[in-house]
């Protein structure tokens, strides 16, 4: 057969023209519906912070202002600026999983499954053989597990090759979270390990939503984990001059939006959300936080490490997932902020909201949950997913601790003290280094089970 | 008798060894019982089983001898031999 050079060109055109038609043959997207998307619900959280090992002690925390940064005692710092982190405080994996498990993984896999047991179980859900098809896992860390490569390494220098271990192999590689925790649920659905940096959680949670939206899926296990709080880490992330300073006061050193922020604050942790299609949530009688509405991603090629300070590509992300969600900027009730406590982020990230929600700017609360937990790198996109589903849910959006002299004294940053508001949507921020913007909405979940997307 | 008591001191050693790579309880590591066989071990955990043997106990073990090792007792003859000899 002869290929017809006028008919590929005439797919492609027509393929432009019909974007959506083009998106639904080239993902093999479930069709079933006619064409139309699955709503996605989410109906577990699993959570492991500086706050505290489930998610509703982090959640109390939030709520109460408390801050979960100190001076690091869990390991020598001795010669390292930056003496202070979010460290997990008496997290013991082998309370929870078998202890075959815990020698052969690193604390962000061990991290990473704690809170995906977790997630199932406040999801009260079973992974059962025949069903284990259509559940995903997309969980990702922003870093490698360098610990697990550092003592290979150092064991490989003193005592060359019978003194590795036979798992060193698998515990250097980055898929450890992901395959470990479909290996330990039983999840036989698609899995992968993505990382966009410091927007990880996020974009595992966007993604495991087009998983459940395409029909791919029913459930997917979404969300992010790191513990890079070893001394080595502690130091690359001081020297790459990312981090506060303030080592004196660690209480203070996180100071979102404030004018005398220095840079973040490290932590550790895990947050891994139970993602479902409606349909499934409803059909089981499912206990759901919320709908997730609409995903954003974009990528600012700007710089590795400098925030694009026009902030065009965060406001496309921003203004793409309102589109998915059908949300005018107007509608939205709450914001969490990416916030990370760097200069070049809260002032760039203040003006894409002044932008996009204009005169709402000023009366929409704007919060950085990070003034309280640190930046818990790949896990932070997911555990603020959580945040901001808890505040459709409670009506209680948690305070920017720290924010002293805000640097837009206009906006309401929800300074000090948790405030309460009905909210209907609720917005979350992440991005990273590389320039990976990823925004995610969330909109108070009324019913409506099975139908389409709006 | 003190032989015996030797042999049931390391047959406890590596079963607690090898309970704490693959999650078997110690109770089912018998002299008898093969690796792959009898105990489903899979080659990597067999690969641990050795190393952990060799910090723990101090005997190395080669991976060409290792492929010789099938049951739990050959182990045991294995450990046995080349901690005299060291």
């Amino acid at each position: 057969m002869v290929t017809d050079h006028r008919t590929l060109g005439y797919c492609l055109f027509r393929s432009i023209e019909f974007p959506f038609l083009a998106e639904a043959l080239m993902s093999n997207r479930d069709i079933s519906q006619g064409g139309q998307l699955n709503r996605v619900v989410v109906t577990g959280f699993g959570v492991i912070s500086p706050l505290g090992l489930d998610w509703s002690d982090t959640w109390s925390g939030l709520v109460q202002g408390r801050s979960g940064v100190g001076v690091i005692s869990d390991f020598d710092v001795t010669g390292i600026p930056v003496q202070i982190g979010g460290q997990i405080k008496g997290f013991d994996p082998s309370a929870v999983l078998p202890a075959a498990l815990v020698r052969r993984t690193g604390r962000t896999t061990h991290l990473a499954l704690a809170a995906a047991v977790a997630a199932l179980h406040d999801a009260k859900l079973e992974i059962e053989p025949d069903a284990a098809a259509r559940v995903g896992v997309i969980v990702g860390s922003a870093y490698p597990p360098l610990r697990a490569v550092i003592d290979a390494h150092a064991a490989f220098e003193r005592r060359g090759f019978m003194g590795i271990s036979p798992y060193a192999f698998t515990a250097a590689g980055v898929v450890g979270p992901a395959a470990e925790v479909a290996l330990h649920l039983g999840a036989r659905g698609p899995s992968a390990s993505l990382s966009t940096a410091c927007a990880t959680g996020a974009t595992c949670v966007g993604e495991a939503m087009e998983l459940i939206r395409s029909g791919r899926a029913d459930v997917v296990l979404a969300g992010g984990a790191d513990d890079t709080l070893t001394a080595f880490e502690l130091a690359i992330a001081a020297r790459a001059k990312a981090l506060s300073r303030r080592t004196g006061d660690p209480e203070r050193a996180s100071r979102p939006f404030d004018r005398q922020r220095d840079g973040f604050v490290m932590s550790a942790g895990a947050g891994i959300l139970v993602l479902e299609s409606a349909g499934h949530a409803e059909r089981r009688g499912a206990r759901i936080y919320g709908e997730l509405a609409g995903y954003g991603a974009t990528t600012d090629a700007y710089n590795l490490t400098v925030p694009d300070p026009a902030g065009v590509a965060v406001e496309r992300a921003l203004r793409t997932a309102l589109t998915e969600a059908s949300a005018a900027p107007e509608e939205v009730g709450y914001v969490n902020a990416h916030g990370t406590g760097t200069p070049l982020n809260d002032t760039a990230e203040i003006k894409v909201i002044r932008r996009v929600f204009g005169e709402h700017a000023t009366t929409v609360p704007v919060s950085s949950t990070k003034s309280m937990t640190g930046h818990m790198l790949g896990a932070a996109g997911a555990i603020e997913a959580a945040v901001a589903l808890e505040v459709l849910r409670s009506g209680i959006t948690p305070p920017t601790v720290n924010c002293d002299d805000p640097e837009d004294p206009a906006m309401n940053f929800v300074a000090h003290k948790a405030q309460h508001h009905q909210v209907d949507v609720a917005v979350s921020n992440s991005f990273g280094f590389g320039g990976h913007n990823a925004v995610l909405v969330a909109r108070r979940w009324t019913g409506g089970g099975d139908g389409p997307v709006r | 008798m003190h032989i015996a008591d030797d042999e049931k001191e390391l047959l406890s050693r590596i079963a607690a060894i090898v309970e704490k790579v693959s999650g078997l309880t110690a109770a089912e590591v018998l002299p008898d019982k093969s690796f792959s066989g009898d105990l489903a071990l899979d080659s990597l955990s067999i690969v641990e089983i050795a190393f952990s043997v060799q910090e723990e106990v101090g005997v190395e073990i080669p991976e060409e001898d290792l492929a010789r090792l099938i049951t739990v007792g050959d182990l045991l003859d294995f450990v046995r031999k080349h901690a005299e000899e060291s």
